[in-house]
Formats: C-alpha cells, structure tokens, sequence
C-alpha cells in the first residue's frame, strides 16, 4: 500500500499573551489509499486539531503550524498558500462534521449548497452540476431526490443533512474524507446507517478515511488501523483487531475498560481516574503517568517515545521498553 | 422530514391570504407571518399607495406644482383645489403628490447607500476581526459621537442644498448604526458550523463572507433598513423646515410646512400645515409599522 497522506512529527501550537498551548505536539500519522484509520481520545486530546490543521483550517491568530510536514500526494500542505489549499479542500480532502443541524447553510437550498462545491472544483455549469447533485444526493440513499434539492435545511432530520453532507463532501471524488465524529450527534439506529454509507462509498471510490471518534464502537466498525492520541500526542497505533485483542498502552487499556459491559453487574461505571493534564502545564515524564495504575518512578521524570513494536504496531510507554523487534 | 401538524395548519391560513403553495418555502412562511401582523399589513398597504402615488404624480396631480395663483390663495378644501391652496395659490394636493417624489425618493436612495456602505464595512469589520475590525469600528465610533444634526446643518449651509447632495450627506452619515448591527451579526455567525463546513470545501473567503453569511444576516439588515428610510424622512422634513432642505419652488413635505409656519395661517388656514404634516407622521409611523412586521416575520425564533 502506498501513503496517500503522512504526517511528520506535527506540531500545531496555540499561543496566547504568555502561555503557549502545545495542542498537537508531534504527531506522526499514516492514511494509506482506500484505508479507513480512526483517531481516538478524549475531549481535548488534541483529535480535532489534528484533523484541522490538515485542512489548514486552524483559526490563526492565535493557531499555528509550528513545525512538521504533512504530505498529500507528494506535496507538503504545510508550504502551500491559501488560494493553494482552497483548491485541494472539497476536492481532494473534504471533510464532514459532528453537528449536521448546523453544518448546512440555513438560508441556502440544500442543491444550491451542492452545486456550489460542484461548479467550483470540476468546472460544471449550473444544469450539469444540478444533475451530478441529484445524482449524489440518490447515491447517498435519497429516493426523492429531485425534490430534496429545493428544500432547506430545516425540513430534513439530522441523519439525512448528515447524508447531505456526505453526498457534498463526496460529489468531487475527495481521495481523503475526514470526518470529525460523524455520528456523534445522531441515534444509534441512523449511526449504523451512516457509518455502512461511507464505508460503502469508500469502497465504490477508493477514499481513505481519517475518522476521530472518542465510540470505539465506532471504531471496530469501520477503521482498518487505530491511532489513539493524548494530550496532544500519539500514543498507540495498531491494526483495529490488534488493538482490540491486546492493547498495549495502559490509557487504550482504560478506554477499554470503561466500555460499559451489559454481562457484568457494575453498580458504577468504570473510568480512568483523573482528567487530561492542562495542556498548560503538562506533566514532565509521561503525560499519562499522573493517571496510570501501572506507573514508576522513570515515567515521571522521562518522556517515553512511540517506539515500533511488533508486527505494525506503535506504542509510547516504558512498559513495552525494550521489547523492540519482538515478533 | 415537515412535520404534518404543521402543513394543517399552513393549508389553511395560506387560503385564507391566497397564496397558493404547498411547500413551507422560507418566503411562505415570512410571509405568512407578516401578513397577521395587521398593523404591518396596513403600513405595507398605505406605503404602496403612497409610492404608487409619488410615482404617478405627474398623471395624478391636476395642477402643476409650481403653479401659482395669487387670486385664489389660501383657499379651503373645496371641489377644485381638494386640499385647498397655499399662501401663493398652488394647488396643496399636487404639491403633496410631487413632495411625496422628494422625500421618499431621498429616504430611500439614502438608505440604499448607507445600508451599502454599512453592510459591506461591518461585514468585512465583523469576519475578519484584529486589526481591520478595530480601526473600522473606531473609524465608527469617530463618526457617531459628532452630533449629526449640527453636522448635518453644517454640510448642508456648506454645499449647497439640493436633493443629490441631501442623499450624498444622509448616507455618508447614516451607515455607522448598519455597520454596527452587522459586525455584530458576523461575529456571532462566522463562528457557525456551517461556515467551517463551507471553508472546507475550498470557498474563498469573500464568497463566505457575501453569499454563505449575508443572507443569515439580511432580517436585521432589511429591518433597520426600513426603520432608517422612516429616520431620514423625517431628518430630511426636519432640514428642510429649517430652510435647509429643499429649496422652494421644489416641493417637499418638510417644506410646505416651513411655507406654514406662520402664525395667521396656521390660525385660519389649518388645513394647509395639516396635510404635509400628517403625511410625514403616517409614512415615518408605517415605515415603523413595516419594520416592525419585518422583524417579527425574519425572527425565526419567534413563532406563528
């Protein structure tokens, strides 16, 4: 498999009077072509922003690329200018969000929201780029599709503006769509809906998916490969069914154990005690040490790196120190 | 999917105003909500018909506005003159006709240009923010703590009076109040979703600024649009009762009540003060009215 994307050692960084927030600090991240990678960890841990700054769509002032590549087809985003990366964003990488009630445009018909991108990035008129709307909109599962294109927003559920917005993200073949916790906000039923349409469309047009999700439901759903962040770094990467089987890091052990089980009779949820570090002031040693059960005395003063592991897995901890080349 | 209980309803209201449609555009249901407002209804109407009026005074008007005729001066309403005549026997009706042309058409070429000019800086002032948004808004604030009447009095004993210039000086000084409300409305707007979701399909940032968010900002603006057309009607009637105006033989509302203000004819004549009078009270009122319904129709939180 080739790389469609590559992240060297991001580094996005948040500055404020004094203080710099180090929200990314160092990601190294691979999207192979066809390949879905889901990137989880909390709220906080830096998920979104990393998904940002891949569109460059980081708020600046006070957002910035500090440091590090990413590589899309050869190019490295980070040195290309905006009108550059206008024409990439809806093309080539195109991206949808947790909150359909909100991503679509309220006073614009959801076809006039379509065509746009279409006339825009493939250079259709206003009658072609109608069809191909049309045509979208009955791939992503509408039956009534003619008559969707002159309706608002506000006439549709939140699962069918979520289809929109997959059908507008999809309408110019995007070889990367990032979806940012797409199913965060809908319920359960159209979740699995929405998660079988783009694994469905992802197949029908080779799009790799960077999907952030903190459901690791979701995850065993539809990735390939897992990358689990926090605090602003990688901290795990492993094949979805690797990570699931065994997972090495003591955080992904918690996220593991705090998946609420219906065979076992808890009177309390189970959770990682503490809360992510302020991105302010973080720990010296190991960002998680503060709250792992399996911590000593290096992981407070020293900070682990993501080392290879056996087979194609990643982890960032001294308890796997030394295990290099196991196989 | 639309709620069914809702279309009921619709169906039947939509009959009873004749608007034969059987999809809840945006448009239909602004538009419906606007026509219950009767007070907004009746300024629409009245407005209409002034307007009409103002357009078609050369038809309508049966004399020439200028037309003077010293014999029959300050005569009262009667079958030929049906508002009477002024101090030099011009026939007040026709007069009224040809001021409504001055006064509305400088309300509204004013208002045009303010909400323009207003629009355009508080939208760019509002998204782009730092910097550009701190020298615009102060740039404002400048502007609006200068008493506009004496500014106004000023300009206009500086420049000779005339209705381009009138128009000129009301939208220079009138866009501060727009460009506020806009800025306002774009700093909360941009930080939406879908803005974020429209940069992510590469539109550039001018496309983003006037066709993803200007719309969702038109409500407010359309409001104080019509509130501001009411405003410098009554500045210009203001300005022009001070002799600052319009100057005569040109008719204006503002001053044919100047041409009034005198103390015998406004003891024995008062038809004459009265028409040109309570013609700028009702158009400033329905101007209100109208805003008014505006409002209450683009507020999507308000409900029907």
């Amino acid at each position: 498999m080739t790389a469609l994307l590559e992240l060297k050692n991001l580094k996005t960084y948040f500055k404020r009077k004094k203080t710099v927030i180090p929200a990314v600090d160092g990601v190294d991240l691979v999207i192979n072509k066809g390949e879905t990678v889901a990137l989880v960890g909390e709220s906080g841990s830096g998920k979104s922003i990393t998904s940002l700054s891949i569109m460059k769509l980081i708020p600046s002032p006070p957002g910035e690329i500090v440091d590090g590549q990413i590589h899309f087809e050869g190019r490295d985003l980070v040195k290309l200018s905006e009108e550059e990366m206008c024409k990439i964003r809806g093309n080539d990488i195109s991206m949808i969000f947790q909150e359909p009630m909100t991503s679509l445009n309220p006073v614009l018909t959801i076809g006039e929201q379509i065509i746009e991108v279409l006339t825009y990035h493939q250079g259709l008129n206003q009658s072609a780029a109608k069809l191909k709307a049309i045509e979208m909109l009955e791939l992503v599962g509408f039956s009534r599709a003619k008559e969707i294109i002159n309706d608002y927003p506000h006439r549709l559920s939140g699962g069918m503006r979520q289809r929109v917005m997959i059908a507008m993200a999809m309408s110019c073949n995007p070889k990367l769509l990032i979806a940012d916790e797409p199913t965060t906000a809908l319920d359960v039923t159209i979740q699995a809906q929405i998660l079988d349409l783009m694994k469905d469309l992802s197949k029908r047009f080779d799009t790799s998916i960077l999907i952030i999700t903190h459901d690791l439901g979701v995850v065993s759903e539809v990735a390939d490969r897992v990358v689990v962040m926090y605090a602003g770094q990688v901290v795990e990467e492993a094949l979805v069914e690797d990570l699931f089987e065994n997972p090495l890091h003591p955080y992904t052990n918690g996220l593991m154990g705090s998946i609420p089980s219906i065979d076992e009779d808890h009177s309390r949820l189970v959770s990682i005690e503490g809360n992510v570090p302020s991105p302010e002031n973080l720990p010296s040693g190991c960002r998680f040490a503060p709250r792992c059960p399996n911590a000593f005395d290096r992981c407070f003063s020293e900070l682990p790196e993501l080392s290879r592991k056996f087979g194609n897995r990643s982890v960032r901890c001294f308890l796997h120190d030394g295990k290099e080349g196991q196989r | 999917m639309a709620n069914p209980n809702l279309a009921g309803n619709t169906s039947g209201s939509l009959d009873v105003h004749g608007i034969n449609t059987s999809r809840d555009t945006m448009l239909g249901i602004m538009a419906r909500k606007f026509f219950k407002n009767k007070l907004a209804v009746f300024g629409g109407v009245f407005l209409i018909v002034i307007i009409t009026a103002a357009i078609l005074a050369p038809v309508i008007a049966p004399y020439s506005p200028s037309k003077q005729n010293l014999l029959l001066k300050l005569q009262p309403p009667n079958s030929e003159h049906w508002l009477g005549t002024d101090r030099f026997g011009r026939d007040v009706f026709s007069r009224l006709l040809y001021g409504a042309r001055i006064s509305l058409l400088v309300g509204f070429a004013s208002v045009l240009g303010s909400i323009t000019i207003g629009t355009f800086l508080g939208a760019v002032a509002g998204y782009v923010g730092g910097i550009v948004d701190a020298m615009i808004m102060r740039f404002v604030d400048v502007i609006l703590s200068i008493p506009s009447i004496f500014l106004l009095i000023t300009l206009v004993t500086i420049f000779k009076p005339g209705v381009d210039k009138l128009i000129l000086i009301f939208a220079l000084l009138g866009w501060t109040t727009t460009a506020r409300l806009v800025r306002g409305e774009f700093l909360s707007l941009r930080t939406r979703e879908f803005v974020l979701a429209s940069k992510t399909i590469g539109t550039k940032t001018m496309t983003i600024i006037f066709s993803h968010i200007l719309p969702n900002a038109m409500g407010p603006i359309i409001v104080s649009a019509t509130l501001a057309v009411g405003y410098v009607i009554l500045a210009e009637s203001g300005l022009s009762y001070l002799g600052l105006g319009i100057q005569p033989p040109h008719a204006s509302w503002g001053n044919m009540l100047q041409d009034a203000q005198n103390f015998t004819i406004l003891l024995k004549s008062w038809w004459y003060p009265l028409a040109p009078g309570l013609m700028i009270l009702m158009t400033v009122i329905c101007f209100n009215f109208v805003g008014d319904g505006l409002r209450d129709a683009l507020d999507p939180k308000i409900n029907e």
